[in-house]
C-alpha cells in the first residue's frame, strides 16, 4: 500500500513553496532558508520544506544537519517525489551514487514523468556505467519530449554505450530523416553525422557509410574535413577498395605528414609493416620522404626500416645535419636505434669522424665551415652516446671539454647531471643542476629538472624552495600549490624523495593524494555526459569514456599504489614504526623553513577569513564542498591500525583482472602471504610468472613462498590444500630444496647483479648469512657490471645481516663506478656536499637568490 | 617525432608537459573541457616512447559579441625539443582547423611582451600582428600582447549569415 499522503498546504504557505523552490533554483540559499522557516512556523511538520531546506543547509555546506532534516522530511512524507529527489540529491553530494540512484527510482515512482529527476538519474547511470539503466531512462525522456534533437541522440548514445549498435542505427536512421533544413556548416549536425557513420561502421556498413560520407561532405554538411579524411581511407580499406583507399592516405598524409599514425596505415594498406622492413617499405617511405622534405617521420622511419650501408649513408645525411642544425635532442631521437648493436656503432663512428674533422678544423687557420656551436652539440651528443652506452667516465671528459669551449649552454649542465646520476654522484648531479638553473633561472623547464635531481638526493626542502620560484605565491606552500594543479609528477618525485630519506608519513601521503586525484579525474567526468550531448560532441564522449574506464592503469596511478601498498607492509613488519614516524623531531635544518611556511600559512588563513567573510555577504554564494586536508603531515594516514588491509584494498582492483604489470602482481604477494591468503599468494605468483619467468624479485619470492606454505598449510581446506599443491608443482617442479633452487638460479644468472641480489636475499631467507655476504661479493667482480642502486641494494643488505665487510664493500663498489659517491659514508658525504654549498654561494653576493626569485618572476620561460 | 590530434590518453601528458614549462597552469579538468568541447583544436607532439613533449590547447572563443574565432589557451614545446619546428606545425593544424571546422574569422593569442622567442615564431613565421597591449595581464604584473591572425578565407561568411538572421 502507498503510504498515506499528508494534507496539502494552506494557499499561503503553498505560494511560499513555491517562491522556495524557485529560490534554490537560482540558489539564493539565505532567503530560501528564511522562505522555510516562514512555511515551517505554521505548518511544522510539512515533509517537503523540510526536505528542501535541508538540501539549502547541505549547499550551504551544513552536510550533517542538512541530512538530517532531508532524512527527517522523507519520514513525514514518503510518496513525495521531492522528498526523494532531495534525499537523492544530497546523497550525489556527497559522492553516494549508488544511494542516491535509489532514492530517484523512489521518486519516479510518485513522479514517473519528472523530467528533472529523470535527466539526473541519467547522467548518475551513464557515470555508474549502468548501460542498462541508462537505456532506459533516456527512452522514457524521448517518449515525454519527442520533439527535442538533443533527446533522440541521448538515446542513441545510450544505445551505443551498451552495445546495442543496431538499435542506435535505427533511431538515427529515424532522427536523420525527421531533421529537415539544416544549413550547410551546422557544426552541431555536422559532429551528429560523424557519430552516425561511426555507428554505421561499427555494424559493418562499410559501402552504407561511405556513400553517406561523400554525399554529405558535398553537401558541406561534415565540416570537420580531418575526420572525415581520417574515415574516408579506413571505409575504401574495408571494401577492398584498396588503389583508391592509398590515393585517400596519402591526402591524409600531405594534410599532416608528421603523423607516425598515418604511415603505418598507408603502410598495412599495402600489406606492409614497419616492423617487417623490405625493399618495399624503404621505397615508399624515400617517396615520402621526397614528396614532403620538411617532414621529419618519414626521413626518421628509413632509419629504422633500413640496414647496413644503407643505413651508414642515410644516418650520416640525417644525423650530420641535425648536428649542423644543433638539435638538442638528436640523441634521444636516435636511441631507439641502439637496440641494434650495428646501428649503434654506425652511429658512432659517424658521429666520431664528424667531431674529428671539425677538431683538425678549428686548428687550422682556414675560415671555419661549421659555426662553433655545431662543434659543441656534437660534444654534447658524444658524451650522451657514451654516457648510455655506459662509459661514464669517458662521458663526464667530454661534457668537460664541452663545458670549456662554451660554459653558458644549461643544456651542457643538464646533460652532465645526468651522467654523474647515473654514475652513482648524485650530490655532484645536483650542483650541475643548479649551475644549469643559475645560467637561465627564469626557465621553469631547467628549475624543474633541478628541483627534481635535489628531489632524488633526498633533498625535500631545498627542492620545495626552487619549485616555489615559479609556484602561486598565493598558495601555502610550494608543494600545495602543485598538488592543486594535480600535478603527479611532482607528488610522485616527492613522495619518493620522502620515502628515501625515510619519512614514510608524508611519502605515505603522496601517494594517496594521487590516488584522490586519480578518482577526482573520474569525478570530473560527471558534468560531462550531458554536456557532451548538449555540444553533440559525441564521437570525442565515447574516447573519454573508454579513456575513464582505462585510467587507473595509468603507470603513474599504479606506481602509486606499488609505493603506498609497500610503505604499508613495513608499517605491518615494523610494529611501532608508525608511531617512531609520527613522533615530533626537532630538525633543525628545517626550522627555518617551517617558521617561514608557518607565517605564509597565517598570512594565508587570515586572508581566507576574510574572504569567506566576505563570500558570507553574498547572498547567492553556493558553499560547494571543497576538499579539506585534515591531515597535511600523513600522520593519520600512516597511524592506521590495520595496514596490511589498506595495501590489499588499494590493490584490489588489480587483483581481480588479467594484466601484465609484475610490480603490481609482486607485491599482491608480498600482501597474500603476510595476509596468510595463501591461493592469492599462488595466483599473484603465478601471473608474476607467465610475464616475466626468470624475474629475480620474482625468484626470492618464490623460496619465500615454499618456506612459507608449511606454516600456512596446517588447518586448510582439502580443495584449497590440493591446489595449493599442483600450484607448487608448477611454479617450482622437481621438488628440489630452495637451497638448490637458489644455487641453480644462480648459475643461469650469475653475471646479472640483480639476480645475484636475489639470490643472496633468498641465501638470507634460507638461513645463511655467510652465503649471502659471499653472493654479495661476487657482485665486485669484473664481469658484472653494477649499477649504483644494485651497489647501495647490496649494502642493505649487508647492513640487515649485520656484515662486518661494509667497509669492504663500499670500495669495491666506488672502485667498479669511480665517478661514483653515493658508497661514500654519510659524514663524508655531507662534506662533499657542504663543499659543493660553499662554492656556490662564493660565486654571488649573498642575497643572489633573493634577486633571481625576482627575476623568475617578471620573465616567463619562452614558451615555443 | 610524431604529431597528432590530441586524444584523451593524452592529456595527462600535456598537463604535465604544461606544469614543467609554463607558470599558467590549470586542472585537468579544463584539458577536458577543451577536448570535448572541441575536440579538433588540440594538438600533440609526441617523441618515440609515446611522451608529450609539446602541445596546442585551443579552443574557440566563447565571447558571442565578436564574430567566431579561435583562441590559443596554451602552447608549448619541451626544452629538449626545441628547433625541430614543432610549435610552427602544432599552430598550423590546429589554425586549419579552426578554419575549416568553425569558419573562423581569426585566431588570437596572449604572448608575454618579454617573450621575444615566441613573438618571432607568431609574428615572422605565422604572420600574426598584434591586436594590442593589455597592460598586467598576466599574474606576476607583465603586460601581453594581444595578436591576432586573420583567416582570409573566411572573410565575411558570418556577416551574411548574421544578416539573413535577422
Amino acid at each position: 500500500m502507498p503510504p498515506s499522503k499528508p494534507a496539502p498546504l494552506p494557499p499561503k504557505e503553498a505560494a511560499l513553496f513555491k517562491t522556495l523552490l524557485s529560490q534554490y533554483e537560482s540558489r539564493q540559499l539565505k532567503k530560501a532558508i528564511k522562505t522555510a522557516d516562514q512555511i515551517l512556523k505554521k505548518v511544522g511538520d510539512h515533509g517537503e520544506t523540510i526536505s528542501m531546506k535541508g538540501l539549502v543547509l547541505s549547499y550551504q555546506g551544513k552536510r550533517e544537519e542538512g541530512m538530517e532534516l532531508v532524512k527527517k522530511g522523507l519520514r513525514l512524507d514518503l510518496s513525495s517525489h521531492i522528498c526523494w529527489h532531495v534525499c537523492g540529491l544530497v546523497h550525489k553530494q556527497d559522492k553516494n551514487y549508488d544511494e542516491a540512484l535509489k532514492c530517484y527510482a523512489q521518486a519516479l515512482k510518485y513522479d514517473p514523468a519528472n523530467m528533472n529527476i529523470l535527466r539526473d538519474a541519467a547522467n548518475l547511470q551513464a557515470q555508474l556505467r549502468l548501460f542498462d539503466g541508462l537505456e532506459n531512462s533516456r527512452l522514457t525522456i524521448l517518449k515525454l519530449r519527442m520533439n527535442l534533437k538533443q533527446n533522440w541522440v541521448a538515446l542513441a548514445v545510450a544505445y551505443a554505450l551498451n552495445g546495442n549498435w543496431k538499435a542506435a542505427q535505427s533511431l538515427l536512421d529515424e532522427l536523420l530523416t525527421l531533421v529537415k533544413e539544416v544549413p550547410a556548416h551546422d557544426n552541431e549536425y555536422s559532429e551528429l553525422l560523424l557519430f552516425y557513420l561511426t555507428v554505421l561502421e561499427r555494424n559493418q556498413e562499410y559501402g552504407e557509410a561511405l556513400k553517406k560520407l561523400s554525399d554529405y561532405t558535398e553537401a558541406k554538411k561534415i565540416v570537420d574535413n580531418m575526420h572525415a579524411a581520417i574515415i574516408r581511407p579506413r571505409l575504401l580499406q574495408k571494401l577492398s577498395r584498396t588503389e583508391e583507399a592509398l590515393a585517400e592516405y596519402k591526402v591524409l598524409i600531405a594534410r599532416n605528414p608528421d603523423c607516425y599514425e598515418f604511415y603505418r596505415l598507408y603502410l598495412e594498406c599495402l600489406g606492409l609493416s614497419l616492423d617487417e622492413p623490405s625493399e618495399k617499405v624503404i621505397e615508399e617511405l624515400e617517396a615520402f620522404a621526397s614528396e614532403f622534405p620538411t617532414a621529419l617521420v618519414p626521413r626518421r622511419l628509413l632509419l629504422t626500416v633500413t640496414t647496413d650501408e644503407r643505413f651508414q649513408s642515410l644516418a650520416k645525411e640525417y644525423v650530420i645535419r641535425g648536428l649542423k642544425k644543433n638539435i638538442p635532442s638528436l640523441f634521444v631521437d636516435l636511441k631507439p636505434l641502439y637496440k641494434d648493436d650495428a646501428k649503434r656503432s654506425t652511429i658512432q663512428a659517424i658521429v666520431e669522424e664528424y667531431h674529428a674533422g671539425l677538431e683538425k678544423e678549428s686548428s687550422s687557420t682556414e675560415p671555419d665551415r661549421d659555426s662553433p656551436t655545431t662543434y659543441v652539440w656534437t660534444l654534447y651528443y658524444l658524451g650522451l652516446h657514451y654516457s648510455s652506452c655506459g662509459d661514464f667516465q669517458r662521458a663526464d671528459e667530454i661534457f668537460n671539454t664541452a663545458l670549456q669551449h662554451t660554459p653558458t649552454l644549461p643544456e651542457l649542465y643538464m646533460a652532465k647531471a645526468r651522467n654523474l646520476k647515473r654514475a652513482g654522484d648524485l650530490v655532484g648531479a645536483v650542483a650541475m643542476m643548479d649551475a644549469a638553473v643559475e645560467l637561465d633561472g627564469q626557465d621553469r623547464f631547467l628549475n624543474t629538472k633541478c628541483a627534481t635531481y635535489h628531489l632524488r638526493n633526498g633533498e625535500v626542502e631545498e627542492a620545495q624552495r626552487l619549485f616555489g620560484l615559479f609556484t602561486k605565491k598565493d598558495a601555502t606552500s610550494p608543494g600545495k600549490d602543485l598538488e592543486d594543479m594535480q600535478s603527479f609528477k611532482f607528488l610522485l618525485e616527492d613522495g619518493q624523495a620522502h620515502l628515501k630519506i625515510n619519512r614514510l608519513a608524508l611519502a605515505l601521503k603522496r601517494f594517496r593524494t594521487i590516488e584522490r586525484i586519480f578518482s577526482d579525474l573520474h569525478e570530473d567526468q560527471f558534468d560531462f555526459h550531458s554536456f557532451c550531448i548538449r555540444r553533440f560532441t559525441l564521437n570525442i564522449y565515447f574516447d573519454i569514456i573508454q579513456w575513464d574506464d582505462r585510467l587507473r592503469w595509468h603507470p603513474i596511478f599504479v606506481r602509486a599504489i606499488v609505493n603506498a601498498a609497500n610503505i604499508y607492509i613495513r608499517l605491518f613488519d615494523t610494529p611501532g614504526l608508525a608511531a617512531e614516524q609520527t613522533a615530533p623531531l626537532p630538525q633543525p635544518e628545517e626550522v627555518k623553513q617551517s617558521k617561514k611556511q608557518a607565517k605564509k600559512a597565517k598570512m594565508k588563513a587570515a586572508e581566507e577569513a576574510k574572504k569567506a567573510a566576505a563570500e558570507k555577504e553574498k547572498e547567492n554564494e553556493e558553499v560547494l564542498p571543497a576538499f579539506k586536508d585534515d591531515d597535511p603531515d600523513g600522520h593519520k594516514a600512516i597511524s592506521v591500525e590495520d595496514p596490511l588491509e589498506q595495501a590489499a584494498n588499494l590493490l584490489q582492483p588489480f587483483a581481480a583482472r588479467n594484466h601484465d604489470l609484475l610490480d603490481v602482481w609482486l607485491v599482491t604477494y608480498d600482501v597474500a602471504i603476510r595476509r596468510k591468503k595463501v591461493l592469492q599468494a599462488l595466483r599473484a605468483l603465478e601471473a608474476a610468472k607467465r610475464i616475466n619467468p626468470t624475474s629475480p624479485q620474482l625468484h626470492y619470492r618464490l623460496i619465500d613462498f615454499q618456506l612459507a606454505v608449511p606454516g600456512l598449510a596446517e588447518g586448510m581446506e582439502t580443495v584449497e590444500a590440493v591446489l595449493l599443491k599442483d600450484g607448487l608443482a608448477k611454479l617450482a617442479p622437481g621438488e628440489q630444496p630452495p637451497a638448490l633452487q637458489n644455487s641453480q638460479y644462480l648459475q643461469e644468472h650469475s653475471s646479472d647483479a640483480a639476480a645475484v641480489i636475489a639470490v643472496a636475499r633468498a641465501a638470507h631467507k634460507i638461513g645463511s648469512s655467510e652465503e649471502t655476504e659471499a653472493h654479495l661479493f661476487t657482485l665486485l667482480a669484473d664481469q658484472i657490471s653494477l649499477n649504483p642502486q644494485h651497489g647501495l641494494e647490496a649494502l642493505k643488505l649487508l647492513e640487515d645481516i649485520k656484515s662486518t665487510r661494509m667497509d669492504e664493500f663500499r670500495d669495491g663498489c666506488k672502485k667498479k663506478l669511480p665517478l661514483s659517491t653515493v658508497f661514500l659514508p654519510s659524514e663524508e658525504l655531507e662534506a662533499l656536499r657542504k663543499k659543493y654549498k660553499t662554492s656556490e654561494t662564493n660565486d654571488g653576493p649573498e642575497n643572489s637568490q633573493e634577486k633571481d626569485q625576482n627575476d623568475a618572476l617578471l620573465i616567463e620561460p619562452s614558451s615555443t | 617525432m610524431d604529431i597528432r590530434l590530441a586524444q584523451p590518453d593524452d592529456l595527462i601528458g600535456m598537463q604535465a608537459c604544461n606544469l614543467q614549462n609554463l607558470p599558467e597552469n590549470y586542472q585537468m579538468r579544463y584539458y577536458l573541457y577543451h577536448i570535448l568541447t572541441w575536440p579538433q583544436l588540440s594538438y600533440v607532439a609526441r617523441d618515440h616512447m609515446g611522451r608529450i613533449v609539446g602541445y596546442i590547447l585551443a579552443k574557440m572563443d566563447e565571447d558571442t559579441e565578436q564574430p567566431p574565432h579561435g583562441h590559443v589557451t596554451s602552447i608549448s614545446v619541451l626544452r629538449g625539443y626545441r628547433r625541430l619546428g614543432i610549435a610552427k606545425r602544432l599552430m598550423l593544424l590546429s589554425q586549419r582547423a579552426m578554419s575549416e571546422v568553425y569558419r573562423a574569422d581569426f585566431v588570437s593569442l596572449h604572448v608575454r611582451k618579454s617573450n621575444r622567442a615566441a613573438i618571432a615564431l607568431y609574428r615572422d613565421t605565422l604572420g600574426f600582428t598584434t591586436h594590442q597591449v593589455e597592460k598586467g595581464y598576466y599574474a606576476d604584473g607583465e603586460d601581453a600582447f594581444a595578436m591576432r591572425l586573420e583567416f582570409p578565407e573566411n572573410k565575411g561568411v558570418h556577416e551574411k549569415k548574421g544578416e539573413k538572421d535577422r
